[in-house]
């Protein structure tokens, strides 16, 4: 029989799926220079937040696909360490912008949350 | 199991979420971002547990990407594929109305040509004449659209 999932694991899931994005756009905003490729987003995703976020790497692919059609990322090749080519994904001049807006935009929440504790 | 069987278990890996994703050029991209992607994490996981079974570490690897039903249903909340699809969809039925309006002028234009008193051209001859020159003006504007899409990207 299919369990059903409790409410705070429903929760959970909804949550992490809006942060995950920010996440995304954190972590390339901190590679401005050369950028940072798909397996090295996972990496820093998973050993920044120690895991919470327990996102299965391929969910990522999906949410790096739409920040490039919403034009907030950029992609340039570069060759793996395996051999052949990769894509590297950089900020675009809007995706810097979208960041920092949904910075401050977090710590209000943030903020706001705490004093309802 | 050798460097086979490893490059077997991706491929079906592979396959399988391939299946579960609409065919087109993202899906394709993204299948290629993803073979990258297991194989920088064997070679990482492999340097890092030398002694470890490669099989075992293969696992953990697809066991960190997820099913591929998991990979499927991102792709459709964040609405990437779906979109391109219908844009396909549109385009294929678009260029398919175009066609047939084209055909039917072709024909109608041949049938009226070689109908003219003292033509001395017959109805099958001028429809091909008709359809070289439709091939030839196809052919220039999708060089010209291609060049076009160049110089904007």
């Amino acid at each position: 029989m299919k369990k059903t999932p409790s409410f705070e694991d429903g929760w959970k899931v909804e949550t992490r799926r809006g942060i995950l994005q920010y996440a995304v756009l954190a972590i390339v905003s901190r590679h401005k220079e050369y950028g940072i490729h798909g397996y090295g987003i996972a990496r820093e995703l998973e050993e920044k937040t120690d895991g919470l976020l327990e996102v299965k790497e391929g969910t990522l692919y999906p949410i790096l696909h739409r920040l490039r059609k919403e034009r907030l990322l950029n992609v340039r090749t570069e060759k793996s360490d395996t051999g052949p080519i990769r894509k590297v994904y950089v900020l675009t001049g809007d995706g810097d912008r979208v960041y920092r807006e949904l910075t401050i935009i977090l710590d209000r929440i943030y903020e706001k949350l705490e004093a309802l504790r | 199991m050798n460097e086979k069987g490893i490059a077997q278990i991706i491929e079906d890996y592979l396959k399988d979420v391939g299946r579960v994703l609409p065919s087109g050029f993202e899906t394709e991209d993204m299948l290629e971002e993803l073979r990258i992607h297991i194989d920088e994490a064997l070679q990482d996981r492999i340097q890092k547990k030398p002694l470890a079974n490669k099989i075992d570490l293969l696992r953990e690897v697809l066991n960190d990407l997820g099913e591929p039903k998991e990979i499927a249903e991102e792709f459709k909340r964040t609405g990437v594929l779906l979109q391109e699809q219908e844009e396909g969809e549109k385009r294929m039925s678009s260029l398919v109305v175009r066609f047939i309006i084209n055909m039917v002028i072709v024909v109608a234009a041949s049938w009226f040509v070689s109908n003219l008193p003292d033509a001395g051209i017959s109805f099958y001859l001028a429809l091909v004449v008709f359809l070289v020159f439709g091939l030839a003006e196809w052919s220039i504007r999708a060089r010209q659209k291609r060049e076009a899409g160049r110089i904007d990207a």
